[in-house]
């Protein structure tokens, strides 16, 4: 009886601890922020150390790590929360009333409409915004581009030359040699494979069709799925690339994940360039509409989307910056596929239909 | 009997209280934002509307997902309800060489599950497996996508959902009077009939309290379709979590849940008219335990234990091979072939070398052990007024407490966090997303069910007369429930808080949407490590947050189930 | 010192318990006696307070306590199942009721050593689990428990109902031996007559929720109130009109057309008792030896009698013997149909 009795109270007592560790977190970390935020300064790209609170679709492969470390040399304090672009935005609108994040970046163009529409996102302008080629950022000055991503329909040189390879989206189901050789995602929450679809379907607009698209266009959708290979969940597509039991050979990718892939899987990937271009993917910046912190997000954004930073941070990940300053910092590939021509995308339309369009993909072609 | 309700003062404002809290308790997070949410399917733009059922009803793959569903569940409750009596029969029962060792095999599965023992499964059978390079090599015909459909499902989740068996049925059968097996035996029953005739009956409210679990389980299988389904065998709730995450398309995710809300319904009605029916109760008072039977026939003692041993690989071979294969690379694990040099200890070397990879696990033990504590209390709380009370009240209350387990989590997690990004009178206009709060109200809800379904069947076996006895020596009631009646459910609570702690340790699904920034949970965490988005080497890095996972889930086995089975043997 | 007035007791519509009246004595051996659903638990229990009554008063030494919460009562209670904590030890169990009085442990554990040594458990029996004991044991350990807070009173619900026949006999003469040395209100129950007859001072049946006839046991046995109270007390026969009428018992002032009842041993074969006024002639079918006593059945005037005849050393009558069957009319009796 003893026995159970103490044990009893050291799980009391451990419960305790627990909970005001818990509630100390959360304590601290709002009284520091209510302390530092009347200290307004002039917005500027160093930080005071306000810790901001940062969501993020791009925080893998070391990204959320380097972006800590370097921004503290800057002066800033940052937390960086990552999620999948769908989960991020899900947390943002759900936190509408009651906003966590200073500062949201990553994503692509189809959330960050649907994040200005829904009055989640803060008017700035920043410094760098004149650096950035035109078309890239939002015009009414809601959120700005740092990185692009070309969505490229990859394929392993090793196993396929550029003449036996798909030349267009299209060929994968026009085409018999393609069919059960590409892989189509059974998830439609991601970023890249909404850019895929938005890239096929918005070459059948038609504001009479279903959903703005001509039927056509859906047919194109139903055979796409017909003729393709579901992912396998924990299998990536270089994992199918290269594995014997597959049939698959190509299948979407998005450009600065091509590197560490051929490194990991020892495949040389080969892409299509498509006579329509290809879509890009414009990873964006902005400032969460009711932050405590405006300021200081401001002086973040500043720095982050900045040359300098854009530069060493397409060093570190190769990835592709947006800002024009920046390009020539990164490397071979990059320089390449910034040179690909981009698909004209009406992003106000895709953002309006891509969650139907999904739907409908789910509930009638999926199959 | 109505039971002396002494209409003292204190006393009863005591239970207006703990009524007002459950009262607001329920409505507050379990009957309000999931209200919303079910509104929201049929009201649109502020008037009703059946658009969303039209669109399902058309919709070819999700009837066919739901049908498929529909089959799992039943279809799984019986394969369960099989393999899960026979583990017990040869763990407890009869007379098995080794069922010590069989024994921690067969629990294997409270420690570890969803994604990571499907893949477990896949590294053996999968199109690389290693038994179907094995059959290839024998037969080069053999097709390498046997492992795939109802069937690769089904055999899957038949032996990854015994954990309850193991543990609730096996409690059962140790309690099963054997004075009455040695009576049957006495008037020449034959030993298959003493099972049938004497043995099961007793096991029965237990076995049916399981096999709403498995059939819950079933319904709202997640992992195994999606990995071994293949492209015929897909089931709901991958569909109710793609449409839950589109926001426009959340109706369809809610009519979807509703559907399976409904299936759960119709059954747990079944079973409680089941229930009624028949009550069975040990009426000995000087039990004897069980003692072994040697099974008589030579021919069936030899099957059985191959049977047994052939049920023990098939539980220890995957967990061994994730166990293994985490100490190597990913190139190694894609290949599955091993050689000494292929293993090294740079995976575990690189977790315990950040402080940030192992931060989640701090906060995600915090988190499932407070919340499962929570759960335990709430629920041992709501029995006490069950058994006391019952009136219509009290029964509202517990079907209040059920609902978690009509809706998926997801669509849980999304009603909690829109529905408290506002500030709402009963909840003291505080705003509760974004709070380090949130979550753990998520991870309590979704544990209610389980604990209130298991917790009652343990109150409900106990003797009144305890209760009286200590009163009556001048207790009050709530020290005699303290010192008389918590002490005999105490094992039964341990065990149902180590199963919630170990199955909260890596929720993700809840966590997603509500962790605090600062702190990231353990599921949140692995998953951003292993998203097929990553490019690091994550095969790898997945087995050795499992295992790690693991031992936390056995130490925790160990500590408080380990040792409630003492104090529970003790008692016999 | 207690005293039940009037109580009455419902569950639902359904009446349990229908003015009911007792006046305990202070030190007695009180047993409620009656077949099972009678009332006799619910009554115990409105005693100790675990049931309200929905009307009347119980009160002890002319105190009302019919409101007192059950753990403030000083009742102590043994039940039918003993309800030993399974999880605490003997000397746990035993010292549960001091604890919750906050007694200090060094007064405790010489009350918890003394208990046991009254009920004959050794400081090493107090170690064990009560699981660990045998049936006996447990009862002591019950009746041990209850007594340990100095109850005023203590009430027994069927304390020996799951022992076998032995043991319960030999409990029997434990318990009263006990109660006798505490010299304590007893308040027991039981469906067993023997039990009821061997232990009580005063007995009350029970039936349908009333009671039948309050008395000491031997008013009970001899002159049963009612019709119930005969036939539920002991064996008896029933003497239908032809067996009164044949044997000149309706000159002998008894009413035939009632219904009329005699004990066994009221009967004599072959043993003309002095008051022993009326006989017929009866053939013996067939007997039952149990030592100390014959019970012979016997076949007289178109239905069978019981006769139990003390064993005298005489030989026994066998199968077909014809004997002289005599009674008393005064030990006839008689009911109302």
């Amino acid at each position: 009886m003893k026995k159970i009795s103490r044990r009893c109270f050291i799980q009391a007592a451990a419960l305790a601890a627990a909970t005001s560790a818990l509630t100390a977190c959360g304590a601290s970390s709002s009284s520091a922020q209510a302390a530092v935020s009347s200290t307004s300064d002039m917005p500027s790209n160093k930080g005071t150390g306000v810790t901001l609170n940062i969501y993020t679709n791009s925080e893998t492969d070391g990204r959320d790590a380097w972006l800590i470390e370097r921004a503290a040399q800057d002066g800033f304090s940052v937390q960086v929360v990552g999620a999948g672009a769908a989960d991020t935005q899900n947390r943002l609108l759900a936190e509408k009333s009651a906003p966590i994040a200073d500062v949201v970046f990553g994503l692509n163009a189809i959330i960050w409409e649907s994040l200005k529409a829904e009055d989640i996102l803060l008017p700035y302008v920043p410094e760098w915004a004149d650096e950035i080629p035109a078309g890239l950022n939002d015009p009414d000055g809601y959120y700005h581009a740092i990185v692009k991503q070309a969505i490229l329909l990859v394929y392993d040189l090793n196993q396929m030359s550029p003449e036996e390879a798909p030349k267009d989206w299209p060929d994968l189901w026009t085409k018999p040699e393609f069919d059960q050789k590409y892989e189509y995602l059974t998830g439609l929450g991601g970023g890249t494979v909404r850019n895929v679809l938005a890239g096929i379907l918005v070459r059948y607009a038609d504001p009479n069709g279903d959903l703005g698209i001509s039927q056509e266009g859906w047919d194109a959708i139903a055979e796409y799925y017909k003729h393709g290979v579901p992912n396998e969940s924990g299998v990536d597509l270089y994992g199918q690339i290269v594995s014997d039991t597959s049939t698959v050979v190509c299948g979407q990718m998005w450009s600065s994940g091509i590197e560490t892939r051929d490194e990991q899987y020892g495949t040389k990937t080969g892409y299509a360039v498509p006579d329509v271009g290809v879509p890009y993917a414009v990873e964006g910046v902005a400032i969460v509409n009711g932050t405590k912190n405006v300021d200081e997000a401001k002086r973040f954004v500043n720095w982050f989307g900045s040359a300098q930073i854009q530069g060493e941070w397409a060093k570190a990940f190769s990835t592709l910056p947006a800002n024009t300053n920046a390009v020539s910092m990164a490397n071979e590939f990059n320089q390449e596929i910034s040179k690909l021509p981009a698909q004209q995308i009406d992003w106000a339309l895709v953002a309006k239909n891509i969650d139907a369009w999904c739907e409908k993909i789910m509930l009638e072609y999926m199959p | 009997m109505k039971e002396k309700k002494i209409s003292f003062t204190p006393e009863k404002l005591w239970s207006i209280a703990v009524f007002a809290f459950f009262a607001w308790f329920i409505f507050s997070f379990l009957l309000f934002p999931n209200l919303n949410t079910i509104v929201s399917v049929f009201y649109q733009d502020g008037h009703f509307t059946t658009e969303v059922f039209t669109k399902l009803i058309n919709s070819e793959k999700a009837m066919r997902s739901l049908r498929n569903s529909l089959i799992l569940a039943p279809s799984l409750s019986l394969t369960v309800g099989f393999v899960g009596i026979s583990l017990v029969l040869i763990t407890e029962y009869f007379d098995i060489k080794g069922a010590n060792i069989l024994r921690l095999g067969y629990m294997t599965t409270l420690i570890y599950g969803g994604i990571i023992l499907v893949s477990g499964y896949k590294f053996i059978y999968g199109k690389t497996g290693i038994l179907t390079s094995l059959f290839v090599k024998i037969f080069p015909n053999f097709p390498i996508d046997w492992f795939e459909g109802y069937w690769a499902v089904l055999f899957v989740m038949t032996f990854a959902c015994t954990s309850n068996h193991m543990i609730f049925l096996r409690n059962a059968m140790r309690s099963v009077d054997f004075q009455t097996v040695e009576a049957a035996q006495n008037m020449g029953a034959s030993q298959f009939r003493i099972l049938t005739r004497v043995v099961f009956p007793v096991l029965t409210p237990s076995l049916m309290a399981v096999t709403i679990l498995t059939f819950i389980t079933g319904l709202s299988a997640t992992s195994a379709p999606l990995l071994v389904g293949g492209r015929d065998f897909q089931t709901i709730t991958p569909m109710i979590l793609t449409f839950a995450n589109n926001i426009s398309s959340r109706p369809l995710a809610a009519l979807l849940a509703l559907f399976l809300g409904v299936a759960t319904i119709l059954l747990l009605t079944i079973m409680i008219q089941i229930e009624k029916r028949g009550h069975y109760m040990s009426i000995s008072k000087v039990k004897t335990t069980i003692v072994k039977q040697k099974i008589r026939n030579p021919v069936l003692n030899v099957l059985a234990h191959v049977y047994a041993y052939f049920l023990f690989l098939i539980y220890v071979v995957p967990v061994s091979l994730v166990v293994l294969f985490s100490f190597t690379d990913s190139a190694t694990i894609a290949s599955k072939k091993l050689t000494l040099s292929s293993f090294t200890l740079q995976n575990y070397i690189a977790i315990f070398q950040k402080a940030s990879s192992y931060k989640p696990f701090m906060v995600s033990i915090c988190y499932s052990a407070i919340a499962a504590s929570i759960a335990a209390v709430i629920v041992l709380v709501a029995c006490r007024i069950l058994q006391k009370r019952k009136d219509r009240l009290s029964g509202a209350m517990e079907y209040g407490l059920l609902i978690p387990w009509l809706l998926p989590t997801t669509l849980m997690a999304l009603g909690l966090i829109t529905t408290y990004n506002t500030p709402r009178p009963w909840m003291l206009n505080k705003v509760l997303t974004g709070t380090s709060i949130i979550m753990l109200i998520g991870y309590v809800i979704i544990k209610i069910p389980f604990t209130l379904r298991m917790t009652k069947a343990a109150f409900f076996s106990l003797d009144d007369s305890l209760e009286d006895a200590a009163r009556n020596m001048g207790a009050k009631p709530f020290y005699t429930f303290m010192r008389v009646q918590l002490p005999i459910i105490l094992p039964t609570v341990l065990a149902i808080f180590a199963l919630n702690f170990n199955g909260l340790l890596g929720d993700y699904d809840m966590s997603v949407f509500m962790y605090h920034p600062l702190n990231k949970p353990l599921g949140v965490y692995i998953k951003s490590l292993t998203d097929s988005e990553t490019n690091a080497d994550n095969a790898a890095l997945t087995f050795v947050y499992a295992v790690l996972m693991m031992i936390i889930s056995a130490i925790v086995m160990y500590l408080v189930y380990g040792r409630g089975n003492k104090i529970d043997k003790s008692k016999d | 010192m207690i005293k039940l007035e009037h109580i009455e007791v419902t569950f639902g519509t359904f009446k349990a318990l229908q003015d009911i009246n007792i006046d305990i004595q202070e030190g007695e051996f009180f047993t409620f006696l009656g077949p099972s659903g009678c009332g006799k638990t619910t009554t115990l229990r409105t005693i100790t307070g675990f049931i309200s009554p929905s009307n009347g008063t119980v009160s002890v030494r002319g105190k009302d306590i019919t409101n007192t919460p059950i753990e403030k009562r000083n009742i102590g209670m043994v039940f039918q199942s003993y309800a030993l904590f399974p999880t605490m030890t003997v000397y746990e169990n035993i010292a549960f009721g001091l604890q919750v009085k906050k007694m200090n442990k060094e007064e405790i554990r010489k009350k918890v050593i003394e208990m046991g040594r009254k009920v004959d458990l050794s400081e090493d029996q107090l170690k064990k689990k009560v699981s660990e004991l045998s049936g006996g044991q447990q009862q002591r350990v019950a009746i041990a428990r209850a007594l340990a807070t100095n109850p005023e009173i203590i009430c027994l619900d069927e304390p020996l109902s799951n022992l076998d026949a032995k043991l319960r006999v030999q409990l029997r003469n434990e318990l009263k031996d006990l109660q006798k040395r505490f010299g304590i209100t007893t308040v027991y129950v039981t469906h067993d007559q023997e039990e009821a007859l061997t232990l009580s001072d005063r007995i009350a049946v029970f039936n349908k929720g009333v009671i039948e006839q309050i008395g000491r046991p031997d008013e009970i046995y001899s002159h049963s109130a009612t019709e119930f109270v005969c036939n539920f007390i002991g064996d008896i026969n029933r003497l239908g009109e032809a067996f009164l009428v044949g044997t000149g018992a309706d000159k002998a002032g008894v009413d035939t057309s009632k219904h009329c009842y005699i004990r066994l041993e009221r009967m004599h074969v072959n043993e003309h008792m002095a008051n022993d006024t009326l006989k017929t002639e009866a053939v013996v079918e067939d007997y039952e030896f149990y030592g100390l006593y014959i019970k012979y059945t016997v076949r007289a005037l178109g239905q069978t009698v019981k006769v139990v005849e003390k064993n005298s050393g005489k030989p026994l009558y066998q199968k077909g013997d014809t004997v002289t069957l005599s009674y008393n009319p005064a030990d006839i009796m008689q009911y109302e149909g």
